[in-house]
């Protein structure tokens, strides 16, 4: 090694290919290509230092080695847990807002008001499960179109956004309640008891489709900005 | 090259102790640090140390910086207040099994046990 010369470093081009590499090891987020595009090019310019005349594309495979048999999917898959359970701790946290005076008094009436409404009729649950949907719905699919026609401008996707914009799954939040309107269709019937529960799960329903499709993906910036410092930089 | 499971659940201990007296740090230099520090006797991998270093970020014990190094981005990460004071407790922890386990596996040396 010849110790006046500098050290070999990762050219811009090199860079693009590492984060081709990343995208073709199915790594679609783009915090996360950069992250690991980074890392490799560390290992390989290290490599450099003890021998500048290895090949660049030898040098990444055999940094690539190191990360396992299965490459990136261990960190993609464990990213992705760690960034769904941060948005479900935000979720919660706006939720919890509704819990606390002064907005309990409104949860409070609201629970109250449902419960009057569900005494007159059974089916006024069943009324309101499908307006909840339908709402939703269309709430979900105007976010997602506006969200992706901004993926196609930046041509970056960041992990926290997509989950943020996948509105947690409202789907499965609706498996209970739409069992329940089986039920209840079937008795014909509600029980002293069941009608409280239901007007608290109703009002439970709105609110938290109300934090996931408005509260969260309008203050997305907010928390996207915490999230990834470079996210501003990027997407300028 | 050691990299045995024993290792396995001191990994976050470890990168917590580095963060605290190194400030802040990135992934790569991590593993090179731990490599030099224990001569190549341990090795943490890739494929473990981001998963560990995501999953204290989520739970709000690591802060993370971006900055522009050789025209790359490159990510640090740093003890929040709260991650300071849990590195506290997690090496208390980690002291404390290192004593137990010294006591286990080699009673001589403990003198309580000495008559």
């Amino acid at each position: 090694m010849n110790k006046n010369k500098a050290p070999k470093k990762i050219t811009a081009a090199q860079m693009e290919r590492l984060f081709r590499f990343t995208r073709e090891h199915f790594v679609e987020h783009y915090d996360l290509q950069a992250e690991l595009a980074d890392h490799l090019a560390n290992a390989i310019e290290e490599r450099w230092v003890q021998n500048s005349g290895l090949d660049f594309e030898e040098a990444l495979q055999a940094e690539f080695k190191k990360f396992g048999v299965f490459g990136f999917s261990d960190i993609v898959e464990k990213r992705q847990n760690a960034l769904t359970k941060k948005y479900y701790k935000l979720l919660w946290g706006y939720f919890k807002n509704f819990l606390h005076l002064p907005q309990f008094l409104g949860t409070f009436t609201a629970v109250a008001a449902v419960y009057v409404l569900l005494q007159l009729s059974p089916y006024i649950y069943i009324l309101f499960l499908f307006s909840i949907m339908v709402v939703s719905i269309i709430k979900l699919f105007k976010l997602k179109k506006g969200y992706n026609k901004k993926v196609k401008q930046s041509g970056h996707r960041w992990l926290l956004e997509d989950i943020i914009f996948s509105c947690g799954g409202f789907g499965s939040m609706l498996y209970l309640p739409i069992q329940l309107s089986l039920h209840i269709y079937e008795e014909r019937e509600m029980s002293a008891l069941l009608t409280p529960v239901l007007a608290i799960l109703i009002v439970a329903i709105i609110l938290f489709e109300y934090v996931a499709l408005y509260i969260l993906p309008n203050k997305a910036q907010k928390h996207l900005l915490e999230t990834y410092p470079e996210y501003s930089i990027i997407e300028e | 090259m050691k990299n045995s499971p024993l290792y396995k659940g001191s990994l976050t201990t470890i990168i917590m102790k580095l963060l605290e007296e190194n400030g802040r740090m990135y992934g790569y230099e991590i593993t090179q640090k731990v490599k030099k520090t224990t001569n190549g006797e341990l090795n943490i991998t890739e494929g473990a140390l981001y998963p560990a270093l995501h999953k204290l970020e989520a739970e709000g014990l690591l802060d993370v910086e971006v900055a522009k190094v050789d025209n790359r981005m490159r990510k640090y990460y740093k003890l929040t207040e709260s991650g300071k004071k849990e590195t506290v407790n997690r090496l208390e922890e980690l002291e404390e099994f290192i004593r137990n386990m010294q006591t286990l596996v080699n009673p001589k040396t403990n003198p309580d046990l000495q008559f």
